[in-house]
């Protein structure tokens, strides 16, 4: 009998779980699907996203020469929305890690510490969620000279705040907890603690905390592009070809439409993986589902 | 007798300062927990503390093993005072004694597969390599009436019994000389209750084991404590060797207690009577200090006398 029970890996088992779940295979496949289009951008595309090739047809409606139609400077929209990938996916995920860098070491400490480490650290989140992002990010933007970079900072210092506050209460929540009390027992130190007990079972907060980063960093950054001090054009985001799309959007559609759906169908893909991906580094939801 | 642990007047009192804007009004509300408790386990013995639930009992537990901080009194480990150790120094009495909690669901990490939970104690220390460390996690799987089959498994999947059986052997994975249960079987069905009952009993002839067990079940502890302190509202009320606190209950909390083991007898059931506080408080012991060992005394008329061989109570000295 026991040389029949096969021993596997944990890791093994997230991965069946991942897969068994429909909705967070579906959504990881079309995510990849994305970034491999935005990675190989130029071998999908006819034309360059800056190219002012079709200027006679300018604003002309999705066609089979031109599947999203054609905006008001005469470019090729599909070209525009794969190569706008490349942007708002970098400054999404990259935004969404800086946020969870800022704010689980900060989150971690504040929940376990208590005192006057989570006063501190809880006014400064009070600072923060104050003062409006748009504004701030713009003064910020200003300073720093807007660009790719300056936005994923900005997004960053921004994004962390809900990190922060999830991965804190869950911190609250595990730390009075008899396994954690048993480790200390056992010698172990207050980062030992943190980083072996207390942040794998923040996983889920953290991963519903990064998921919940992308879309608002794609959105700052749309914002930031719109008033003209995020991506330069002619390099194109979805962001500022939404804001660009809604002038037309009684008359030529196209312009705002497919903007628009190429950020909420990232955006879901983004959200439904993520729960997927949660649920799949949680061992006590082995056998659901 | 040999005293491996020993707590000496401890107090545990919580203050209200809530957070730095109240520090300026000066209304602080004190509780008291714990007040002024001592008590000693001695080598190989078994200690049961008993008393109602928020009568401090854990919290005892918890100040033993310095999982809480300590207002007032001092604690000592084999003679050593442990009481102003930092972590660093105190890593070293870390091995020598563990706790086992009631919850055997929340004292396991739901993340960690068994055979890591047992693993931990030796990844604390730096003890062994890793195919040793997997060795002794399967040894002492076995040890506490498990088996390897259980190594890849969540706590979740196990239940309450076996859960409890895995925290006894992260426990004991250091060979502690000290081991405090706080409540281990009450959250346990009768059978698996009086099985993890056995194992420790086993567990404490093997390998020299002194236990602090704590309990509000008298009827546990009869079968297994060599001592019985009684707890109540913070304060020890009653203290003898276990057949003496059966056969000779003094202070009216322990005749409560007693009173409330169910009969098994038909004709002796009937509808239990509870007392009060101030039932208890009116009803305090009366000796005359001339029958009497005198203790220690610390309010006005109320002490800690000896009224038989090794039988202490709480009571008025007139």
């Amino acid at each position: 009998m026991e040389n029949q029970y096969k021993i596997r890996s944990p890791f093994f088992y997230a991965v069946m779980r991942l897969i068994s779940n429909r909705a967070a295979l579906v959504s990881g496949v079309l995510l990849f699907l994305i970034v491999l289009m935005a990675i190989f951008a130029p071998l999908i595309t006819t034309t360059s996203y800056e190219e002012q090739k079709f200027l006679m047809n300018s604003l002309a409606f999705p066609s089979q020469a031109h599947w999203f139609g054609i905006d008001d400077l005469g470019r090729d929209l599909f070209s525009r929305i794969i190569y706008g990938a490349r942007v708002s996916l970098t400054i999404g995920f990259a935004a969404a890690v800086c946020s969870v860098f800022i704010g689980l070491p900060l989150g971690a400490l504040s929940g376990f510490y208590g005192g006057k480490v989570d006063w501190i650290i809880m006014r400064i989140i009070e600072v923060f969620s104050v003062v409006p992002p748009l504004i701030a990010a713009l003064l910020l933007a200003a300073l720093v000279d807007g660009g790719f970079f300056s936005i994923i900072f900005i997004a960053g210092i921004f994004g962390w705040v809900q990190v922060c506050l999830l991965v804190r209460a869950q911190v609250m929540a595990f730390k009075e907890k008899e396994f954690i009390r048993s480790s200390l027992a056992l010698g172990a130190s207050p980062m030992y603690v943190i980083f072996v007990h207390l942040i794998p079972n923040s996983i889920s907060p953290i991963i519903v905390g990064f998921v919940q980063a992308i879309p608002l960093a794609m959105m700052l950054e749309a914002g930031l592009s719109f008033l003209g001090v995020g991506i330069q054009p002619p390099l194109p985001s979805w962001g500022q070809m939404i804001n660009l799309g809604i002038n037309f959007m009684f008359f030529y559609w196209h312009m705002a439409l497919f903007p628009t759906l190429a950020l909420a169908i990232t955006v879901l893909v983004t959200t439904l993986f993520g729960d997927g991906l949660r649920d799949a580094l949680d061992p006590t939801l082995k056998g659901k589902s | 007798m040999n005293k491996v642990l020993e707590l000496k007047n401890v107090s545990k009192i919580y203050s209200e300062t809530k957070n730095i804007t109240n520090f300026l009004s000066k209304n602080e509300d004190n509780f008291v927990a714990v007040d002024n408790v001592s008590f000693s386990l001695e080598s190989k013995k078994v200690l049961g503390l008993v008393g109602e639930s928020g009568s401090g009992k854990s919290t005892c537990a918890l100040m033993a093993m310095k999982l809480l901080d300590i207002t007032e009194g001092e604690i000592f480990v084999n003679n050593n005072n442990i009481t102003n150790l930092n972590l660093q120094e105190l890593k070293k009495y870390r091995k020598e004694m563990q706790i086992v909690f009631q919850d055997s669901y929340s004292s396991l990490d739901p993340m960690m597969t068994i055979s890591k939970i047992i693993i931990e104690p030796f990844i604390i220390h730096k003890l062994h390599s890793t195919n040793e460390r997997n060795e002794i996690a399967i040894d002492l799987l076995e040890k506490v009436g498990l088996n390897k089959t259980y190594t890849n498994r969540y706590p979740h999947e196990l239940s309450g019994g076996e859960r409890q059986r895995v925290s006894i052997a992260r426990a004991l994975a250091l060979k502690p000389s000290i081991l405090v249960a706080d409540e281990p079987t009450s959250a346990l069905d009768v059978c698996v209750k009086a099985q993890v009952i056995n194992l420790l009993q086993d567990l404490q002839d093997e390998m020299g084991l002194s236990i602090l067990f704590i309990s509000h079940e008298l009827n546990v502890l009869r079968s297994l404590a060599d001592n019985i302190t009684v707890m109540y509202r913070g304060r020890v009320v009653e203290e003898a060797p276990t057949e003496q606190i059966f056969a000779n209950p003094i202070h009216p909390y322990t005749k409560s207690l007693l009173d409330a083991i169910p009969k098994l007898d038909p004709s002796l059931r009937k509808r239990r009577t509870f007392i009060d506080d101030n039932y208890i408080q009116s009803n305090i012991p009366i000796f005359n200090l001339n029958d009497v060992k005198f203790v220690s005394k610390d309010h006005s008329d109320i002490g800690f006398v000896e009224v038989d061989n090794n039988h202490f109570v709480e009571a008025k000295v007139t």
